[in-house]
């Protein structure tokens, strides 16, 4: 506990550390962390509120733009906008009934009805009461578990790392919205993508074609920026704009004793399960607000009152998205390893800044670890200010036309990924990427999947043949050895269970059903 | 003007074969630039050093400092281009392909001189596309094992490792490697069998080590000091010709197997056909820098020490160290394709 407090102390240090800096010849000190953990938080509720542009767009297009700017800065920056979209994401869904974000899918239901029965300051109230708790729940517990996790990672060898890469790519699979053979496809594509360059084992250069720069591979950030951002935005532009704002009918905000009497319950529910499901390989906060809100619909008192403005149908899934965003870089700080794809763009953001994630982070990096921690508790105090007072502006916001906004988002992606390596190669690679994506689209294959093979497979094969070459040739390694065998036969149970026909067609209801 | 020509040819050296029609033009008002310049004293525009490893490295930061002597004292900024990638011969190629104008300078360290041998196929010959410079400085390295191994000296590791061959396993941060190459020749010099097991970057590799997925690892001194102080792993011994000043209570591995030196050195380097009045002034100045007592004192507490060298006899250094490694990357049979 001392020594929690203690960390957690040098983390609101880093974030609160004053740093010199020149505007317009005169020098002031200013907490600059403090400052990205703002500019984070905008960003992100800028673009929960528009509808279209994600986080993993976001931050796959600020990528490169992070180059210039100090690690724990990006990274506080980084995950601000990923929380950030949470709560921007329930405000388009409560006012407008369009979903900002697909984890605020759920809260169209029950918030948008709220809304139209004139309690959409309610509603939005409890989505930001919910975010927070839930916020600094998932915080807390990421600062508690990180140590002793870190302490277990130290314990993984490369047989266990490839154990646990297993059932995180078949939990991808398992979880993955829609149809699980599109889900196994775009894997093994992203798994193939992810093969080219040079072998670390042997040095010999695979599907590099005697082009220089395919020796490395295909840069991270063209295919995350390609196939999210540019994509996106692209069939943006197909979509009608055809938006009905609901802003006259914010009037209290202030829910009543009844109304915190109904959300206590929920909140508790949502954070936990939130909690469990963002730690979970391929989960994260959609897949938390889907399962909170059907478990809500169950054991409420109310369920009748469900789909026609109940406060729980809003409460149980803003809280676990949020606590689910929180709780998903537990697997990253602590093992190095992405739980889905926006935590794969912050191995990115991180090995652009040559920082290795992995249990040494904690170690060789404490004021960045603990600075991210920090900053996001204060993030999300900074989100609720932000919210609540300035809804009026946010939605002011849906009225920019996007095709005005996005062919300038797009122009700003070319000149990032050139800024990467300084490569007019990379911008190609994204534009072939990004008409990848438009087609992945079309065809209604989620490209979530495609990134985490494209960042695990390479891991997985290394990890394969280096547990090989400790073993001399000896595949039993990955039975014999304990952790790695329970992760096997967890990955073996997963598959089982989405093999089983009842189970299969229950999948397919819930990812239909909303 | 010449600013703008210097980063169109940055441009078209970086460029797809599709854009470099497009880009020749470019590249003509560059030479052209570059004609006009030699009238005048060297440099009258910014020069690029180009460090074909990845940024925030080693490399990079003493390129870095450099840089920034050099614009000082010629009052010209000089500016670092890191280009990492292909064992860097991306980078390395990028400079083999500029003009030989005093505007274009290569960082290289020793993976530059096994890559000679270790690289069936390059782009490129050092000695014979580039002239050399100047040293910069050199580092030794320290190697560790697992605490929980019964490995304390370096006796103990060859003893162990005959006894058992093959049984034994080293990370290294790749192949090729100083890291890779200071074990290679470990081995080759004391005709033992340990495993070589590489990662990619030295930081996954000394995790295992420090977890005890493999037994042994060469790496650089300054970045395993804090873990040799906190028991994570335990220093065996230091590679240099003298016990190391960051660990003086290891002994070196020298004094074991006789001869044995491991190293990382920087240096500098040209296009061939650079004119000789450019590199000269370039020699004269760095040597001047790293025996700054200034900048010894700051380098020593890093681990690293100034290389004195005249060009010549850097030539031959480069030349004998290329032959150095020859002879272990056959030894190891390691060879990228």
């Amino acid at each position: 506990m001392e020594t929690l407090i203690a960390n957690l102390s040098t983390g609101f240090g880093a974030v609160l550390a004053l740093e010199p800096l020149t505007i317009l010849g005169m020098s002031f000190n200013l907490p600059m962390n403090l400052a990205y953990c703002f500019i984070g938080a905008v960003i992100g509720t800028l673009i929960g509120v528009l509808p279209g542009l994600g986080p993993v767009a976001t931050i796959a297009m600020l990528l490169p733009a992070t180059y210039a700017l100090p690690p724990l800065g990006v990274l506080i920056m980084l995950s601000g906008i990923y929380y950030g979209a949470h709560y921007g994401g329930s405000t388009t869904a409560i006012i407008v009934n369009l979903p900002g974000e697909t984890s605020s899918v759920v809260t169209c239901i029950d918030g948008y009805q709220m809304a139209r029965r004139g309690r959409a300051g309610v509603a939005l109230s409890t989505a930001a009461i919910g975010s927070f708790v839930a916020g600094c729940a998932g915080t807390l517990l990421l600062a508690a578990f990180a140590v002793p996790l870190a302490e277990v990672a130290f314990k993984f060898g490369p047989a266990e790392y490839f154990s646990l890469m297993v059932l995180g790519l078949i939990g991808a699979v398992v979880l993955a919205s829609g149809s699980l053979i599109k889900a196994i496809a775009m894997i093994v594509l992203g798994l193939l993508g992810g093969i080219i360059g040079t072998d670390v084992n042997t040095g010999v250069s695979r599907y590099a074609f005697d082009i220089p720069e395919l020796a490395d591979g295909i840069g991270f950030v063209a295919v995350a920026m390609g196939v999210f951002g540019f994509a996106e935005v692209m069939t943006n532009l197909e979509q009608k704009e055809h938006r009905e704002v609901f802003t006259n009918k914010v009037t209290s905000m202030f829910p009543s004793k009844d109304d915190f009497k109904r959300m206590f319950a929920p909140i508790v529910r949502g954070t936990i399960l939130g909690s469990v499901l963002g730690i979970l390989p391929g989960g994260g906060a959609a897949l938390a607000s889907f399962g909170a809100y059907s478990l809500e619909k169950k054991v409420s008192k109310n369920s009748a009152e469900f789909g026609k403005g109940a406060i729980e149908g809003v409460a149980g899934p803003e809280s676990a998205n949020n606590a689910a965003a929180q709780t998903s870089f537990i697997p990253l700080l602590t093992l190095g390893i992405p739980p889905n794809a926006v935590m794969a763009l912050m191995v990115g953001a991180m090995t652009i800044h040559n920082i290795q994630p992995g249990p040494q982070v904690m170690t060789s990096n404490p004021q960045l670890f603990w600075g991210l921690i920090a900053s996001m508790w204060i993030g999300n105090l900074m989100l609720v200010i932000l919210n609540l007072p300035l809804i009026g502006m946010w939605v002011q916001l849906l009225k920019v036309p996007y095709r005005m906004l996005y062919p300038a988002i797009l122009m700003f992606c070319c000149i990032g990924v050139f800024s990467v390596n300084n490569n007019s190669f990379d911008v190609l690679i994204t534009v072939l990427f990004g008409v990848l994506g438009i087609m992945f689209i079309k065809f209604a294959s989620e490209p979530a999947p495609l990134l985490l093979g494209f960042i695990l497979g390479p891991m997985m094969e290394e990890n394969l043949r280096r547990a090989m070459l400790l073993s001399r040739g000896d595949p039993t390694v990955f039975f014999t050895r304990p952790l790695s065998l329970t992760m096997l036969i967890m990955a073996a149970a997963l598959l089982a269970i989405i093999a089983l026909p009842q189970i299969a067609k229950r999948r397919e209801e819930t990812f239909v059903e909303e | 003007m010449s600013l703008a020509a210097h980063r169109l040819t940055r441009a078209a050296a970086a460029a797809p074969r599709l854009m470099r029609t497009a880009l020749a033009v470019a590249a003509g008002v560059a030479a052209f630039g570059a004609g006009t310049a030699h009238a005048q004293a060297y440099p009258n525009k910014p020069v690029r050093i180009v460090v074909p490893f990845a940024a925030g490295g080693p490399a990079d930061i003493y390129a870095r400092a450099v840089a920034q002597y050099l614009g000082d004292e010629l009052k010209q900024p000089f500016t670092v281009d890191d280009r990492p990638g292909g064992g860097s011969l991306i980078g390395t190629d990028i400079v083999a392909k500029s003009p030989p104008d005093g505007y274009n300078l290569l960082l290289i360290s020793n993976t530059h001189t096994v890559n000679e041998t270790l690289y069936a196929k390059r782009p490129f010959t050092l000695m014979k596309d580039f002239a050399p410079i100047s040293p910069i400085n050199i580092a030794y390295l320290v190697m560790v094992v697992n605490p929980s191994t019964t490995i304390k000296s370096v006796p103990d590791a060859i003893s162990q490792a005959k006894a058992a061959p093959g049984k034994l396993n080293y990370a290294s941060s790749g192949s090729g490697t100083p890291y890779h190459m200071a074990g290679e020749l470990f081995k080759a010099m004391t005709k033992v069998d340990i495993t070589h097991v590489p990662y990619k970057g030295s930081s996954g590799a000394r995790t295992d080590v420090i977890g005890g997925q493999v037994q042994m690892m060469f790496d650089s001194v300054s970045t395993m000091t804090p873990f040799i102080k906190q028991n994570k792993v335990r220093g065996i011994a230091t590679t240099g010709k003298q016990r190391d000043p960051i660990l003086p209570e290891l002994p070196t591995v020298a004094d074991t197997v006789p001869g044995y030196t491991a190293e990382i050195w920087l240096g500098l380097m040209a296009p061939a056909k650079t004119p000789q009045v450019i590199i000269d002034k370039l020699n004269g100045e760095i040597q001047k820098m790293v025996q700054t007592p200034a900048i010894r004192d700051t380098w020593a507490a890093q681990g690293a020490s100034p290389m004195v060298m005249t060009q010549n006899t850097f030539t031959k250094y480069l030349n004998d160290d290329i032959a150095k490694w020859a002879k272990v990357v056959k030894i190891s049979g390691a060879k990228v394709e």
